[in-house]
């Protein structure tokens, strides 16, 4: 169950939207959804319904994986920083050693917070793999990842 | 004179590492010291895929992937007994409480950097249990999924360390000492609070088998 924030008045700062870690072969192995984002509160969601949001943010992350495909080989870092843009939504990806693609959508430009965030989520991501019982395309589960994933962003973007 | 105090002082030194000397620990940290060492993770990384693979061929079954690692387990530690005795200027034991200060005090340190204790000794002195500091060779970043550890019954449950049990056993079989060896505390399993207790007890003295008929 993802936080619920009260809807904010238009120009208040609002957070970010989700965050979805993709295996190599496009497989979902984890999504987290933070919080209300602007267009939310704008009502720009038909009804302002909070499925028709999230509908749109998964369709707007998995149609950046494409430019993610190209942008990885462009550079020798993980960090991708950002890729894509849907209006007003910006999404942030990084790719790990393994192929595996993280991905950020937000509505804020803020570059340093979100290299922290991916940083300390590959932290995570690594002790999750080193489980020997963990297959490396499996959904991740764990409820301790989850609850650290989402300290981690409450962390870098106040 | 200097030159032999200082002498004594060395003999005496060497003489404390010795195993089966009057401290295990300093002899089993000289023998660790002594050894080549191996990555760490590269262990833990290995040791994991072992178990999985355990679990794979036994097709989830707990019951038989434990006592395929027990084998395992025992098969390496009759090795590494020839390996230890080689290495160290072990003097023989007199008893089983001091065959198990040598496996848990030197032994363990010496292969693996184990830290553990020998406590709760029965008055026989046939059975202790050895605390563990942290078993993170084997352990570290391991969660076991909820299917094996599931379960009322003991024996359901996955003993992931069951190797080291086996090792020990194998161990002591081989200079003639039958044990009985398995973890009484499993962090993995149980509750993660209360850490890694293995038991070690003592069976019987392995009688010398005559090569031929009288």
């Amino acid at each position: 169950p993802s936080a619920r924030r009260p809807r904010l008045a238009h120009g208040a700062m609002v957070g970010l939207a989700t965050f979805m870690i993709v295996s190599k072969e496009d497989v979902p192995q984890y999504e987290c959804d933070f919080g209300a984002s602007r267009e939310q509160a704008a009502g720009y969601a038909p009804g302002g319904k909070k499925d028709d949001a999230a509908h749109l943010h998964q369709f707007v992350m998995h149609a950046a994986l494409d430019f993610v495909d190209e942008r990885q080989w462009e550079t020798n870092t993980m960090n991708l920083k950002l890729v894509d843009r849907f209006n007003d939504l910006l999404v942030y990806a990084f790719v790990t050693a393994g192929g595996s693609r993280f991905l950020l959508l937000h509505d804020q430009r803020n570059e340093e917070n979100v290299r922290n965030f991916f940083h300390d989520v590959h932290e995570l991501y690594l002790k999750i793999l080193l489980n020997p019982f963990h297959s490396p395309r499996a959904p991740i589960v764990d409820e301790t990842f989850d609850a650290r994933v989402r300290e981690s962003a409450k962390r870098h973007f106040p | 004179r200097e030159r032999a105090r200082a002498a004594r002082a060395a003999t005496m030194a060497a003489r404390s590492t010795r195993v089966g000397g009057r401290n295990p620990e300093l002899a089993g940290q000289a023998a660790w010291v002594a050894t080549e060492k191996v990555n760490a993770e590269l262990f833990t990384l290995t040791y994991g895929a072992l178990v999985r693979q355990v679990l794979h061929d036994c097709e989830d079954r707990v019951f038989e992937a434990n006592k395929k690692l027990d084998e395992m387990g025992h098969a390496m530690g009759c090795r590494l007994i020839e390996d230890f005795l080689a290495k160290t200027n072990a003097r023989k034991c007199l008893s089983f409480k001091e065959s198990a200060e040598t496996v848990a005090l030197v032994g363990f340190k010496m292969f693996l950097n184990l830290e553990c204790s020998l406590e709760n000794w029965n008055d026989d002195e046939t059975r202790c249990d050895v605390r563990f500091e942290h078993l993170d060779p084997f352990v570290a970043f391991v969660e076991v999924p909820d299917r094996y550890k599931s379960g009322d019954d003991e024996q359901s449950k996955l003993k992931y360390c069951q190797v080291l049990c086996g090792a020990a056993r194998g161990a002591l079989e081989s200079v003639g000492v039958r044990t009985e060896c398995h973890f009484v505390k499993d962090a993995l399993v149980g509750d993660p609070s209360e850490g890694f207790v293995m038991r070690l007890e003592f069976t019987e003295n392995v009688e010398d088998e005559y090569p031929f008929e009288d």
